[in-house]
């Protein structure tokens, strides 16, 4: 396969057919391998490979989320396709993970806190101001169906997802939204934020949602840690306490956002679908906690 | 269940990266069960798992009657009953460190040299001989002194570079050398062992873990990555090199 990604190189110009490349590569438990290729003497290029499916709309994610975010989102170059495999090339960008250290605490005391609060104000810039309830309804009424399907969410998830409807998320901006805002799809380069994994970008424009998740994410994704989250009216002093000032900056009341937090999950839960059996049983453990 | 859920498949994918294009002939030597990587879903039209052994008692027919595969278990006190540029790819999952553990009565390097030169001889030209073993350059205190019994049947033959000489003096080009890490039963990563890309993946893994670190713990670990000092401790190394055309 990695003759492919020689060949993706040098199709698209990026490396002359006589350049020494040098690979690390990561094989995660997804689908997707991940390759570092790096030119003797020049840049460092960053390829994903799969052969399950193609990556073409993970190629336009990225790429409008690199108009939209500019340097906070990698730059992706071009897609390739040979036989099975599916390719994207994107310029590799140096990084650390994010910790949850680089977040908690006083909201912008960190320079990755204060890009953290930016991302979300950049972000607003793509709010849809017409027709946001109905793009909501449709939304909400998809993952509805889909989860009414799932008999391990139990009785008391599905009674109140069966109570949902448009007030509850009448008062909620419609952004669209990363949809997978976890730490490990954060990282600092040279002191910036920079956010990867842009695969499910728009998929659902709930304002929030990433803010609930990025939370649960350092607080730890937990029962107990929504039910905090759910509680406490401000989180000064919590691992999570930038959520109030990113609310301010997406332009969602505080108060909405922590009665939306089971919307949010039902939601992720419906996002993650097609992921593995480990995150679904994780999010129905926690919803059937919650709403059971 | 995703596709490089299990270790084992993470496994095959990374012996599966730099074969040639085409399905051709596959071949597995090991002396354990612990080396095992080609399964029946292996993409190769054939695919023959052979187990070196002190006795020999199931010798390879051929592709003939086998149906697209085989198995076979020869001695390693014989030479290799294939024809000569016969595999497109062969694997050595840890097989030369076995085969130093065989012959401890010579140095384990030259144990590696003089059986690369015998592989090298039954792949084909443009075929490509990829394995993995443990990393000889990593100080044994880091190893721990007893070490599991699968780790007393083997003896780390390589480091990261008399490596890379073996499988050139075996007359392979292109030969590439990597840390392989968390461990080369479930894999996750492997990060080339020149300069610049060691530096960037080990780089990587410290400045993510950097929050649990003390400030001169941090400090020392970075000197190490910078001078290139993780690549010699690490304990797996992944290799491949390919038969010139």
């Amino acid at each position: 396969m990695l003759n492919l990604v020689r060949q993706a190189l040098t199709s698209t110009g990026l490396v002359s057919a006589a350049s020494r490349l040098m690979f690390n590569i990561t094989v995660s438990k997804g689908d997707v391998i991940s390759i570092d290729v790096g030119v003797a003497g020049g840049g460092w290029y960053h390829v994903q490979a799969c052969r399950y499916y193609d990556l073409g709309t993970r190629f336009a994610s990225d790429r409008l989320a690199r108009q939209r975010f500019q340097e906070r989102a990698p730059e992706p170059l071009a897609h390739f396709r040979h036989g099975d495999w599916s390719l994207i090339i994107a310029k590799a960008c140096e990084h650390r993970s994010a910790g949850a250290g680089d977040l908690a605490g006083r909201p912008g005391a960190t320079a990755l806190g204060r890009d953290l609060i930016g991302f979300f104000a950049a972000a607003r810039d793509h709010a849809l101001v017409e027709n946001a309830g109905d793009t909501h309804d449709l939304f909400m009424s998809e993952a509805r169906a889909f989860l009414a399907a799932s008999a391990e969410l139990g009785s008391g998830v599905l009674s109140f997802l069966n109570t949902l409807d448009t007030p509850d998320w009448a008062d909620v901006p419609y952004i669209p939204q990363h949809g997978d805002f976890v730490l490990n799809n954060l990282g600092s380069s040279k002191g910036r934020l920079v956010v990867f994994d842009w695969e499910d970008y728009g998929a659902t424009g709930l304002a929030g949602f990433d803010i609930c998740l990025i939370s649960l994410s350092v607080t730890g994704m937990s029962a107990a840690s929504v039910r905090r989250m759910q509680e406490v009216a401000d989180p000064a002093g919590h691992p999570w306490a930038f959520a109030q000032a990113a609310c301010r900056a997406s332009g969602l009341d505080y108060r909405t956002f922590r009665r939306a937090i089971p919307i949010y999950l039902l939601a992720f839960r419906y996002l993650k679908r097609n992921y593995g059996r480990e995150i679904a049983i994780r999010v129905n453990d926690i919803l059937r906690e919650i709403l059971g | 269940m995703r596709p490089y859920h299990s270790g084992i498949a993470r496994l095959r994918a990374l012996y599966q990266l730099p074969t040639p294009p085409g399905r051709g002939a596959a071949l597995e030597l090991h002396l354990s069960d612990r080396g095992r990587v080609v399964g029946e879903h292996w993409p190769a039209d054939l695919v023959v798992s052979c187990r070196l052994d002190a006795l020999a008692n199931r010798p390879w027919q051929g592709p003939a009657g086998t149906a697209g595969a085989g198995e076979c278990q020869v001695s390693y006190h014989e030479p290799l009953p294939f024809p000569p540029e016969s595999f497109d790819v062969v694997i050595l999952h840890h097989t030369l460190d076995e085969l130093a553990a065989v012959f401890r009565s010579k140095p384990a390097s030259q144990v590696a040299v003089e059986w690369l030169q015998k592989i090298a001889a039954i792949t084909r030209p443009g075929g490509v001989v990829v394995g993995c073993g443990r990393n000889r350059t990593r100080p044994r205190f880091l190893s721990g002194h007893q070490g599991t019994p699968t780790e007393k049947a083997e003896i780390p033959s390589l480091g990261i570079f008399s490596c890379q000489a073996a499988l050139l003096r075996a007359g392979l080009q292109e030969v590439q050398v990597f840390n392989l890490w968390p461990d080369a039963e479930a894999p996750s990563t492997i990060a080339s062992i020149e300069a610049a890309a060691s530096r960037r993946a080990f780089r990587y893994v410290l400045e993510s873990t950097r929050e649990s670190l003390s400030r001169p713990g941090y400090v020392a670990r970075r000197l190490a990555v910078e001078l290139g000092v993780n690549r010699l401790l690490e304990q797996g190394l992944f290799y491949w090199g390919y038969k010139p055309c």
